[in-house]
């Protein structure tokens, strides 16, 4: 009756860890100041209270270290992604493992997406769009991307009643 | 997979000459302008008032204001026409610089009809051009249209009016549109409304007043129960009157694979939903209609995702008994039999897993809460046991069961909501675990149908959740 889906095989390339670490510091960054700032009144209060401006400050830099080094890493590690002929398989997430099936005959269009950010990396971030919403792989080479987007709006031909 | 056979209509490539709107239009057009200018209006009366010459002020800047809308109306209901031609619908408007929208026959889900208060007086329809992508306001909005020509529209884009008599037909009856006041869902929503009208109050009032108004509140725990009782009582009202206006003289008919929905009082609406396109439904069972056996269904189709629920309602109220035979005459793509039985539920060692969580996020703010402000200790006994009630509940209702042709997905704490969808039309399905989670054997399922709406069960045995993850696959 129902087959083991086998599992996704393609990988993002390495430089999409750069890419999901300059995402983290846009909550990194903010993160950190708040945290510096706040520590910094606690210094000024009268009652120098030692150790919880210290710890405040130790504890937001652990936060940004693990943001920027570990989660780009494990994002990068478990991200997979594998298209075949009836449907496209997206495995991703950091604390959470999400597999996603999405059946190609419900994609109403494919888009390459290309950021600045990206662009300076050399990678474009493919957008799936169904009736339902979209799925992003979010780092690819360029010319992967223009691949993988040709060839799913191929497998897309099929009419779909939405 | 086995694809349905297509039953595109065929349009009516002839299509249908250009023309005008029936000339209501420009009197709509005109009022809207009206309404638009009510506020300059109001501004330059109440300046005139303070120069002393008010009367004069105010004739002048009505008689010219009605003289320019009358205008402006005559002159955009001259240059809005619409036509079919080349298998689409072309709509065009604008004075300056007309814009034409064309929508291809073969996109329109549906041509829906609304009839405002000005509407009901000239006996035209509001149309609105559906399709998969709009929202409620449709593609093309054409504001009075003449029965007859509703008619010809609908039969040139080969989605003509019924004929048969005798079709399967729901009503929504009078005692039961009293009922879907009394126990609307939305009464937790309109909470914060009532909030909302105390904070404008203070706008309104200005600081003293509220403060005089603040020192007469009542102090005691009799008082502040009285208040919060009124408080509900007012809530209440409101979604009782705002239920009955949604869905007045609400009736659902099959015509052969379209169903057709009418509802409102102010405004009337009939809306056209082809069957194929209806790949789910969701059934919700609030607080206060599950104790009676009773739920509302819900369409859940592509374009309407967005859509204030009434929108989208295939049956205001409707005895949970009766579910299976009325999807069986009205959605017989989703109808199956008795539901509750051969669920799949979660085990019962992800139990902690739906409770726990929960009662921590509450437990840890109202201790915290309770250190700053010792007063605030009942806090903690009471809004703990009510998170732990909540959990114990999801965890209760959750469920899945999956039949040949027919996904029930079920959660929910105080309103328990059970999706029914279409396996072979799902937009996409998705498996996930944390850490915990795998080393517990246990994982999550998630499915999107084409509303966009996304339905999940958390924490089932993960061989289970692979087997229905690997059947719903996109082929048998």
């Amino acid at each position: 009756m129902e087959a083991a889906t086998p599992e996704p095989t393609q990988r993002l390339p390495r430089q999409a860890r750069v890419l999901f670490a300059l995402y983290s510091l846009g909550w990194a960054a903010p993160l950190l100041l708040v945290a510096f700032t706040a520590a910094g009144a606690l210094d000024r209060a009268d009652d120098a209270s030692g150790w919880a401006p210290l710890a405040i400050r130790a504890a937001a830099v652990a936060i940004v270290l693990l943001g920027l080094l570990l989660e780009p890493q494990r994002r990068w590690r478990n991200w997979r992604y594998e298209l075949r002929d009836e449907e496209i398989d997206l495995r991703r997430g950091v604390l959470v493992v999400t597999r996603t099936l999405i059946p190609t005959i419900r994609v109403q269009h494919v888009d390459t997406k290309r950021t600045w950010l990206a662009d300076q990396l050399g990678l474009r971030a493919v957008v799936i769009h169904t009736a339902g919403g979209s799925h992003t792989i979010p780092a690819l080479p360029p010319a992967t991307a223009a691949e993988i987007r040709d060839r799913i709006a191929q497998l897309a031909q099929r009419p779909d009643d939405v | 997979m086995s694809e349905e056979p297509e039953e595109q209509p065929a349009p009516d490539r002839s299509g249908l000459a250009r023309r005008r709107l029936h000339p209501a239009g420009a009197l709509l057009s005109a009022l809207d302008d009206v309404r638009n200018a009510l506020f300059s209006v109001i501004v330059l009366l109440v300046l005139g008032s303070q120069s002393g010459n008010f009367g004069a002020v105010a004739v002048l800047l009505g008689v010219v204001g009605a003289a320019v809308a009358v205008t402006v109306g005559y002159l955009r209901w001259r240059a809005e026409s619409y036509e079919i031609a080349d298998g689409a619908i072309r709509h065009r408007q604008g004075i300056v610089s007309p814009d034409e929208t064309v929508v291809p026959l073969s996109r329109v889900h549906s041509i829906d009809t609304a009839q405002g208060p000005v509407q009901r007086v000239f006996g035209v329809d509001e149309l609105h051009v559906q399709t998969a992508g709009g929202g409620e306001k449709g593609e093309i909005v054409l504001r009075a249209v003449s029965p007859e020509e509703t008619a010809r529209l609908r039969t040139a884009a080969g989605l003509p009016e019924p004929t048969a008599t005798d079709l399967p037909e729901w009503r929504l009856s009078p005692s039961g549109l009293i009922l879907v006041g009394l126990t609307a869902p939305q009464l937790g929503m309109l909470l914060p409304v009532v909030g909302g009208a105390f904070a404008v109050g203070d706008d309104l009032l200005g600081r003293d007043a509220t403060n005089s108004l603040a020192d007469r509140l009542p102090t005691d725990a009799a008082g502040i129960l009285l208040l919060v009782v009124a408080a509900l009582l007012a809530a209440w009202l409101l979604s009782f009157l705002g239920s009955l206006v949604a869905f007045a003289g609400f009736s659902v008919t099959r015509d052969g694979d379209h169903l057709r929905i009418r509802r409102g009082f102010l405004q009337r609406r009939a809306t056209s939903v082809p069957l194929r396109r209806i790949h789910a439904v969701s059934v919700a069972e609030g607080p206060l209609r599950r104790p009676f056996g009773l739920c509302s269904v819900r369409l859940e189709t592509a374009g309407y995702g967005r859509e204030p629920s009434a929108a989208r309602t295939l049956f205001p109220l409707l005895p949970i008994a009766g579910l299976d035979a009325q999807l069986a005459s009205f959605v017989p793509a989703l109808a199956g039999h008795a539901e509750s039985q051969g669920l799949h539920r979660p085990p019962a060692r992800s139990l902690r897993r739906y409770v726990l969580p929960g009662t921590l996020a509450v437990l840890l703010p109202t201790i915290a809460a309770t250190l700053a402000w010792p007063v605030a200790w009942p806090a903690i006994p009471i809004l703990t046991a009510l998170a732990t009630l909540d959990g114990l509940a999801r965890h209760r209702n959750a469920g899945w069961r999956l039949d040949d042709d027919r996904l029930l997905l079920r959660r929910g704490s105080l309103t328990r909501r059970t999706l029914l969808a279409r396996p072979t039309r799902l937009q996409d399905h998705s498996l996930s675990q944390n850490d915990l989670q795998r080393r517990a054997k246990l994982a999550n399922i998630s499915i999107t149908v084409a509303s966009g709406t996304a339905t999940s069960v958390a924490h089932l045995d993960s061989a289970t959740a692979t087997t229905l993850f690997n059947r719903l696959r996109p082929f048998g």
